[in-house]
């Protein structure tokens, strides 16, 4: 065998091997009820603050669920697919009570629901004909193309030392594109958040022009465009709802009327002025939103911690 | 109608191609609106690259020192312009007489349009392989002049793919990876890769397929005949419905698998697109005026020199100055050529060729002073006269 040579031997001994003891994770709480892994929120009410987020919330508390608790100590890079929101639903009463329960993708909300309440008709779901579900896909896809437009344009982009600095909280207002159809294949879910170049039609030229020699980077966008579309679509979402008590005239709230709820309430609690007044200024709007508010604030519970 | 160059409306577009005048969904259905509204008013300029407009995106309507850039909101300003004292336009509004839960559906399904109609015809266009090769490549690349042509197209079709992918159309490219030897093994293996791919991408059509489907399902519900949400005159959104079955169902696809399927059962959608079109770019329709983009010589790169072609009357002081001037570089002239007339009086020049041992001849200025009597002579040359 060989031997350590002694002057080595002393080297090494300068720095010595120490073992800390394992740090073991601490201990687990019985899951209960039924919990959204959400982004953080304003500390006076439950609702996040993103739109995804608060959409889900909507959809649970409209469907008529309560008592569900929130979590917001996930960072969205620890949810499946690196997007929040999440519900972690406990294990059915016959399973061991040391299961940790199951956790859901949003685009499998949905169904999990339906075990729990009573499942809405799959033809028309919820909406009075099939018109008016026809016209609800109109409705999210403007919601979704161009309200959400201005709401990524309203938002001030992170300096350049920011962007260096932080550890990338994910955009506030990521979310996934198709929530109106959730599909189960998994190159869907991985898309990534839409950003204005997905959602402004044509798709905006770079910055750096078409015809420059220059890598292509930044987006060429049209402010005036954006709001004038923006604009067009709160009148138009204004002029719809009436004095009606749900979209569509529909008897009961519907998924529609959750997307809504979310980009209203996210729009009035918005930062940009110019945004904000649009909705401010439509009574029906604002006291839709706020008879919304109520019932889904209602439903949801902050875990303790 | 007469009208200044300046109350002109110029529309800057797509150019076109297979006999649209654009090939782009929203500048189709610009001019399409302009068409039914102000035929004969306005011309358009096409734009080989988004660069060239003013706004840098395109469509974009320019009228009266307004500029205005994408599609809805070149049709509000076109639609109020008949409101406006001194355009000397009326009825611009297609929407006219539309009560306001009607306007706020058409809102709706306008976005609609756009966003899924236009994912269905960017998909056919720049997403499948096969189509961007054989037909939207060349047709942009015919548009580009020769440096261009290039590097512009791919660069374009870069700006459709983040919008795509997010919808999940973005094809795998079809490019047939050549084995390097000719006869290769075919092992289980190989067999299964190759065929993963084959399944792979026969599934991506099936799926793009199914989306087609729904989306065309639901226009065909709406589509109360003879137009749209059961107008009897055609409205913004068959304006841009009908922009969006145009470029679906007329060009040439190489791979036409959404073409078909709109060919074969829908055909309510393909009839109204071909009304719209017999309409407003058909043979009968009015023509559409074009305006050529300027064109700039190379001269115009080489600077011009500073001669000032502008002549003012030149007071009194300067003319004395100028006099002046003027004598005293006749002074200065007159000087030195006297100077040379004295000095050069004895200055003869020569022409001189040295033939040296290489058998080479040279010739040399070779300036002798006749007046010193030592001449200087080429070092080893031979003098000639």
């Amino acid at each position: 065998m060989l031997t350590l040579p002694p002057s080595i031997a002393a080297f090494f001994a300068l720095f010595p091997l120490r073992t800390n003891p394992p740090i073991y994770p601490p201990s687990k709480k019985p899951i209960t009820a039924p919990t959204l892994w959400i982004i953080p929120t304003n500390p006076s009410h439950s609702l996040s603050n993103d739109v995804e987020c608060l959409k889900w919330q909507a959809y649970l508390a409209l469907r008529g669920l309560t008592n569900i608790h929130i979590r917001t100590d996930v960072h969205p890079e620890g949810a499946i697919d690196g997007r929040l929101p999440n519900l972690h639903v406990p294990p059915s009463a016959e399973k061991k009570s040391d299961d940790d329960g199951q956790l859901l993708a949003a685009h499998l909300i949905p169904a999990w629901v339906d075990t729990q309440t009573t499942t809405v008709d799959p033809d028309l779901e919820g909406y009075i004909d099939a018109a008016a579900r026809d016209e609800s896909r109109a409705w999210v896809a403007l919601l979704e193309g161009t309200v959400h437009a201005a709401l990524l344009f309203s938002q001030p982009s992170p300096s350049y030392l920011e962007r260096f600095l932080s550890i990338s909280i994910s955009s506030p207002l990521s979310f996934s594109w198709s929530s109106d159809a959730p599909t189960s294949n998994a190159a869907s879910n991985t898309t990534p958040s839409p950003s204005l170049q997905t959602l402004i039609t044509p798709p905006p030229p770079p910055a750096t022009g078409v015809t420059s020699l220059f890598p292509a980077s930044g987006v060429r966008i049209s402010p005036t465009a954006i709001l004038t579309q923006y604009r067009d679509a709160i009148a138009a979402l204004s002029e719809r709802l009436g004095t009606d008590q749900w979209f569509l005239g529909s008897s009961g709230p519907t998924a529609l009327d959750a997307l809504a709820f979310a980009y209203i309430h996210t729009l009035i609690e918005s930062q940009s002025d110019t945004l904000r007044v649009e909705v401010c200024r439509r009574v029906n709007l604002v006291g839709w939103e706020k008879r919304v508010r109520e019932t889904v604030d209602s439903a949801f519970r902050r875990e303790a911690r | 109608m007469t009208q200044t160059q300046a109350d002109q409306v110029l529309l800057y577009i797509r150019p076109g191609s297979w006999d649209l005048p654009s090939i782009d969904p929203s500048c189709l259905a610009a001019v399409i609106y302009l068409q039914l509204t102000i035929p004969g008013n306005f011309s358009i300029f096409e734009c080989s690259s988004p660069d060239l407009s003013p706004t840098g995106q395109l469509p974009t309507l320019i009228h009266d020192h307004h500029s205005v850039a994408l599609l809805l909101p070149i049709i509000k300003y076109i639609s109020g312009l008949d409101k406006r004292r001194n355009t000397g336009f009326a009825n611009t509004d297609l929407d006219h007489g539309m009560c306001m839960v009607e306007r706020s559906k058409q809102t709706a399904w306008f976005a609609h349009a756009e966003t899924h109609l236009g994912n269905l015809v960017y998909y056919m266009q720049y997403s499948l392989h096969s189509n961007w090769v054989g037909m939207t490549y060349p047709a942009i690349a015919l548009m580009l002049n020769v440096t261009q042509r290039y590097y512009i197209p791919h660069k374009i079709r870069d700006m459709y793919k983040p919008r795509l992918d997010a919808a999940g159309l973005w094809s795998l490219p079809e490019v047939e990876t050549e084995s390097k030897k000719p006869f290769r093994d075919i092992t289980p293996v190989n067999e299964k890769a190759a065929n993963t791919n084959v399944f792979l991408r026969a599934f991506e059509k099936e799926k793009a397929i199914d989306k087609a489907k729904l989306i065309f399902d639901m226009y065909s519900r709406i589509l109360n005949n003879p137009y749209f949400l059961g107008r009897d005159s055609p409205s913004t959104l068959d304006v841009v419905v009908s922009a969006h079955i145009l470029l679906l169902s007329r060009p040439p696809y190489p791979n036409p698998i959404i073409q078909q399927l709109l060919l074969d059962h829908y055909a309510p959608l393909i009839t109204h697109a071909q009304q719209i079109f017999t309409q407003t770019l058909g043979i009968s329709a009015p023509t559409i005026h074009k305006v050529t983009p300027p064109r700039v010589p190379w001269r115009n790169l080489l600077p011009s020199l500073p001669v000032s072609s502008k002549n003012h009357t030149r007071s009194a002081d300067e003319k004395r100055y100028d006099r002046i001037r003027w004598s005293f570089f006749g002074l200065v002239a007159g000087c030195m050529a006297t100077y040379l007339a004295i000095v050069g009086r004895n200055v003869e020049i020569k022409i001189v060729t040295i033939d040296n041992s290489k058998g080479q001849s040279e010739e040399e200025m070779e300036e002798e002073d006749a007046g010193d009597e030592a001449g200087v002579r080429a070092e080893e040359g031979e003098t000639t006269q």
